[in-house]
């Protein structure tokens, strides 16, 4: 997990917003939009549906962004692709000692202008998921890490095509399941008809020893080390 | 979510989707490479056959190293190490200020 300088930056939503006012897209692809929501008291049981339902302060990155857009004067409506994936929950303690839930909820959105009409939002999780257990053997407890992508057919002036929008697992020691999850996703895309923009967090350097199927082609970003 | 996230995303897919138009659009003049007049400048919003379509993708990064923070020996130290969690989430702010 990265998370350098740059990403950590407060303020980023208005930093985001700030680039979407100088570049104008048409579409926009966003990854890991995440969801907080909260549940007090606990009622935590080891492998139970997550049921928090309390959306946590600030815990919407979807409602910032949406509050950034519509503060700037920005018209790109509702997104026309919401995408969960990753649903997490677990117990957390607070400054009073007091035990509460915590879910995450990991999704992936697309935006578009109005202009560009949408139909169809499709998701998919990949068939490759990455577990983790906590709290030692015995414990029961443990988290799925689930990624996948999404689908949207788009219009724009009478042009049909598909926008798909995906976030890859890291490289490294989940370097497998990254590139299990990229060939699902070529596999997934075949039989698509038309043209397919391809929009994701592909967790890939462009280099020869990347996967080739996780290896972007694509215009190089202004800030080093990043694509 | 136990990503390396990247800050700066901006990918511009103009070609491909010119090339959408060059071969949907029922030919005519239509160009994957010529913007209409009232297209193609950096700034400009998709106006049009023949104009630009431009894609932006984004990791927006959620806040917090999931992977290193989440190897917990025993179930006990699990409520601690997710408040600590969400205290990266939320020290990263990001929302920020009011505009």
């Amino acid at each position: 997990m990265g998370g350098g300088a740059a990403e950590r930056l407060p303020g980023r939503a208005k930093l985001i917003v700030d680039e979407i006012v100088a570049e104008q897209p048409d579409i926009i692809a966003f990854q890991e939009m995440e969801l907080f929501r909260t549940q007090s008291p606990s009622d935590f049981v080891p492998g139970a549906s997550p049921n928090a339902e309390t959306v946590a302060p600030n815990g919407d990155m979807l409602a910032i962004i949406e509050g950034e857009l519509a503060a700037r004067g920005l018209d790109y409506g509702e997104p026309v692709l919401v995408d969960p994936h990753t649903d997490i929950e677990l117990p957390a303690v607070d400054a009073s000692g007091a035990i509460y839930d915590l879910r995450m909820t990991d999704r992936n959105v697309v935006f578009v202008r109005p202009s560009i009409s949408a139909s169809n939002p499709r998701g998919q999780d990949f068939a490759s998921s990455f577990s983790v257990p906590l709290g030692g053997f015995g414990s029961g407890i443990s988290i799925k890490l689930t990624r996948g992508f999404g689908a949207v057919d788009l219009v724009a002036d009478d042009v049909p095509f598909t926008l798909v929008n995906t976030h890859l697992e890291i490289g490294g020691f989940l370097a497998s399941d990254q590139e299990a999850q990229a060939k699902n996703l070529v596999d997934a895309l075949a039989p698509l008809a038309g043209q397919v923009i391809l929009a994701g967090d592909f967790n890939s350097q462009q280099t020869a020893l990347a996967p080739r199927a996780t290896r972007p082609s694509r215009k190089r970003s202004p800030m080093p080390g990043r694509w | 979510m136990l990503a390396t996230p990247k800050w700066t995303r901006l990918f511009l897919f103009s070609t491909a989707v010119c090339l959408v138009w060059g071969c949907e659009s029922g030919g005519g003049n239509a160009s994957p490479t010529a913007p209409a007049p009232d297209a193609g400048t950096a700034s400009a919003p998709y106006t049009g056959p023949g104009a630009t379509l431009k894609v932006m993708t984004r990791n927006l990064y959620f806040g917090a190293e999931i992977n290193a923070s989440l190897v917990v020996p025993t179930a006990a130290q699990i409520p601690p190490v997710v408040a600590g969690l969400w205290a990266a989430v939320q020290q990263s702010d990001f929302p920020g200020g009011p505009s």
